[in-house]
């Protein structure tokens, strides 16, 4: 009998499969085209997305989900399916407002200490890990504070790193000032990125694919084991076929969670980009 | 026998004592002299030695590289009324360290600090000291490079000092001691052509050895009572800052000089010099004319002017002090590290402005304007250095000619510097994007080195002198194409030459083709090659970005 309710954002990345299988409540975020609005996950997949966004003009308007998602979702585990407490991780707080869309839908219910919210500090399956964590050891009869436990053991070992194709999504999205003077404007400069507690920054930047994706690997690799980790591409299959080989000595292709990037990641790195989220090992 | 003439290298004038005992000591205010003479005998040669340059390209010369660090050695002692000779020959030695220039001037540079070394404390030297410093300066010399090449400066320097220790075992004459050092000297250098084959091809001798060889023949003719005074104005006129800020449309300098020779065409001199800049002024007869010009590029008549006849009262005066302070300004604004602050700073040398742009954009903290020709001085890298506000500091050379002197960095200042030996711009733009903020400086320098190695660089330029050389002959104008340093074609326009470089090194196997092109090429140009190479190499990216660099049509990468 599960006790603890396991709630995300659909910033999350999780394939609907695996959130079905693991019983994670996913709430979509909105995202704007113009005048369109569409529930990420819901009614727009990564690909119609990737055909929006490269076939719009204005970069679309991601927005956190409304603060009576939540309550739904909180409502619906606490007094339907009669969870004792429910587990709620969600994208970085400094690039999202979910966090408090999440924690403001808590505070509305008679017992909000029954629900805890948690930031990730991670976006993606960077923070999908610590939900499918999270989830699992729901499953197996977790208490509330257990799989929160778990949770913010979780999050230090989280990593996402990602090569940047083009610099136009950040340009668009007012982005880019911060890395401006690192990037250099000048030449098709291909940064690599990392998201560490949901601070984007530049660690390396190099000018072809093929280096890019070798410096993925070389940062793959220093990551020592690794638990689980997914292969993402915002509409670059190609590209991330051939870091999935390469990444097979570092991690068994098997287990690899191979995934499009959904809207939020998309809008952050921009298309053509690919990258890799992780779990390392606890003693990695 | 002038062998034995009595020579007076002390404080009175020579003719005063000619008739005298042979000289048996040497004070500062004597070394003086003879570092005056030496220089002012190396100004007449300046030309002569830039000719034996055995590379077709234009690159910073060797007889003016070494003409700007004598010079500055100088003026550190100009004005010096020391008595003590060991004091002078550590002035010498700083000022010389402060203005190298190039890797002869570097070379030189060091030779007076050897030479310095073996005169510390002492007050004034005799003919056994002077060989004791003498083969000091060429062992300091052969230290400050990594891989001595025989066959050069290194070892004319070397028998040279060698031939001072044979004669001051017999002789306590320094003049004597000293015509024994020239005429080995002089020897040497006509060996440099068997020690190193790449002279013998192009016919020339070794150009810095013959630039040691000048200086020391200058000290000896002065010492048998020559006189060659050094021209102040020039001396003043080259100051190094002037010098190196780069002449721009309507920035220039104010040249002025006058030539003498036989049977001068004032007429077409006129007509000549007016078309390299402004308000010409060109008057005189067939023996002697004067020239005035305001031109962004002090050298083109100056050069034109030497190959006349010999040039006097040389001066170049930089026109709006102005601007220069604008560029001051705007070398020392305030550098935006905004990632990691002061973590690890980096100078490099560019060429143009558009290069600075792309160097400034990638995050270099500090960019020395420089490159092909204009070869700044180890003081200029020296101030970019402390400038920069972090303790760790990287720095890229971009040319080869240059490593040397960014070396020298190192001991004259009290960070960290590491220098990554870049002999291009495109291997500067590769380290510097590979420069890693979070690894510590030794660790990016290897990084920064790699990284550099890993890009097919090409050079276009025109050929500024005939050579024979790697089997190929080529003509002066002729439009010739480098890779990675090494001259491998050449024709008549840039846009083939560039095309054909693109495909020796096979670029339909890399990802990426940039294209900087030069002031010598206008955009519409940059484009035509930019088109014809995206046409035949319609799976690679093609980049092209105004480089604005001198004297190089393009300056491609490919990776």
């Amino acid at each position: 009998m599960r006790r603890v309710g396991v709630v995300t954002d659909s910033t999350a990345d999780i394939p609907v499969r695996l959130a079905s299988e693991l019983e994670i409540h996913v709430v979509p975020c909105q995202v704007f085209f113009g005048e369109k609005l569409y529930r990420d996950g819901l009614d727009l997949t990564p690909e119609s997305f990737y055909k929006e966004l490269a076939s719009s003009s204005e970069l679309p308007r991601t927005s956190q989900p409304a603060v009576s998602s939540f309550v739904e979702a909180y409502h619906q585990l606490l007094e339907q399916e009669h969870c004792k407490s429910v587990v709620s991780i969600h994208v970085a707080g400094n690039l999202s407002g979910t966090l408090n869309s999440a924690w403001a839908a808590a505070q509305t219910l008679p017992e909000p200490s029954r629900i805890k919210v948690l930031d990730s500090g991670q976006v993606s399956m960077g923070m999908g890990w610590a939900v499918v964590e999270a989830a699992r050891l729901a499953q197996r009869g977790g208490t509330g504070d257990e799989v929160a436990d778990l949770v913010w053991r979780c999050v230090p070992r989280l990593r996402t790193v990602a090569m940047i194709d083009t610099l136009e999504n950040l340009y668009k999205g007012g982005r880019i000032s911060q890395f401006s003077a690192t990037i250099g404007s000048a030449l098709q400069i291909k940064p690599l990125v990392s998201l560490q507690a949901g601070e984007l920054s530049v660690w390396a930047r190099v000018r072809t694919r093929s280096r890019a994706l070798d410096a993925l690997v070389d940062r793959v690799r220093g990551w020592g084991k690794v638990a689980e980790m997914a292969a993402l591409h915002a509409d670059a299959e190609e590209l991330l076929d051939s870091l999935v080989s390469r990444l097979h000595g570092a991690f068994p292709r098997e287990k690899m969670l191979v995934l499009p990037a959904g809207s939020a990641l998309t809008t952050h790195l921009g298309l053509g980009a690919v990258g890799v989220c992780a779990l390392l090992e606890p003693d990695a | 026998m002038t062998e034995h003439e009595t020579t007076a290298v002390g404080g009175n004038e020579p003719s005063s004592t000619r008739h005298g005992a042979p000289t048996q000591y040497c004070d500062g205010r004597g070394l003086k002299r003879l570092i005056g003479a030496g220089l002012a005998w190396l100004e007449r040669h300046q030309q002569a030695i830039n000719a034996l340059n055995v590379y077709p390209v234009p690159d910073g010369d060797t007889g003016t590289n070494m003409l700007l660090t004598m010079q500055s050695a100088y003026q550190e002692i100009q004005d010096s009324p020391e008595d003590e000779v060991g004091i002078i020959a550590q002035k010498v030695a700083h000022g010389a360290l402060m203005g190298a220039r190039g890797n002869s001037g570097v070379i030189l540079s060091q030779i007076f600090r050897g030479f310095a070394r073996t005169l510390d404390g002492i007050e004034a030297f005799d003919t056994v000291v002077l060989a004791a410093a003498l083969r000091e300066a060429a062992a300091t010399a052969y230290k400050g490079v990594i891989k001595p090449v025989e066959g050069t400066i290194l070892t004319v320097a070397r028998e040279a000092a060698e031939a001072a220790v044979g004669a001051a075992a017999s002789s306590d004459d320094l003049g004597y001691v000293l015509a024994q050092v020239v005429r080995e000297a002089r020897e040497s250098v006509t060996r440099t052509p068997s020690l190193l084959p790449v002279l013998a091809e192009a016919g020339v001798v070794d150009a810095g050895g013959q630039g040691l060889h000048i200086i020391l023949e200058g000290m000896l003719r002065y010492s048998r009572g020559e006189q060659y005074t050094v021209d102040n104005e020039l001396a003043a006129a080259m100051d190094l800052h002037d010098l190196h800020v780069e002449g721009e449309e309507g920035y220039g300098y104010d040249v002025q000089f006058i030539i003498q020779g036989e049977r001068l065409d004032v007429e077409k001199i006129r007509e000549t010099i007016a078309a390299m800049g402004d308000s010409a002024l060109v008057v005189g007869d067939s023996r002697a004319v004067k020239v005035h010009v305001h031109t962004p590029e002090p050298g083109t008549p100056i050069n034109y002017g030497a190959g006349l006849g010999s040039l006097s009262r040389v001066t170049i005066e930089n026109m709006q002090e102005q601007y220069q302070e604008f560029i001051l300004s705007k070398a020392q604004k305030p550098v935006v590290q905004p990632e990691h602050p002061g973590r690890i700073g980096t100078v490099v040398v560019a060429p143009g402005p558009g290069l600075t742009s792309v160097f400034e954009s990638l995050g270099a903290s500090s960019v020395v304007s420089g490159g092909q020709t204009m070869n700044p001085s180890t003081e200029e890298l020296l101030h970019a250095v402390e400038r920069v506000a972090s303790n760790d500091v990287i720095v890229l050379p971009n040319n080869k000619n240059i490593i040397l002197a960014a070396e020298q960095t190192k001991e004259l200042s009290e960070k960290n510097i590491e220098v990554v030996p870049t002999i291009s711009v495109p291997q500067g733009i590769a380290a510097l994007l590979a420069l890693n903020y979070q690894a510590d400086v030794e660790a990016n320098a290897r990084i920064m080195a790699e990284a550099a190695e890993h890009i097919e660089t090409i050079e276009i330029t025109r050929a500024v002198r005939s050579v024979q050389i790697n089997g190929m002959s080529v003509e002066e104008g002729e439009v010739i194409g480098l890779i990675n340093g090494t001259l491998k074609l050449k024709g008549t326009a840039a846009t083939e030459v560039a095309l054909d470089a693109l495909g020796e090194v096979h670029a339909e196997d890399y990802e990426i083709i940039t294209i900087y092109y030069g002031e010598m090429v206008t955009h519409d140009q940059a484009e035509q090659l930019s088109e014809e190479t995206s046409e035949r190499y319609p799976e690679q990216e093609t980049e092209v970005i105004d480089g604005g660099q001198p004297h190089y049509y393009f300056i491609m990468s490919v990776e």
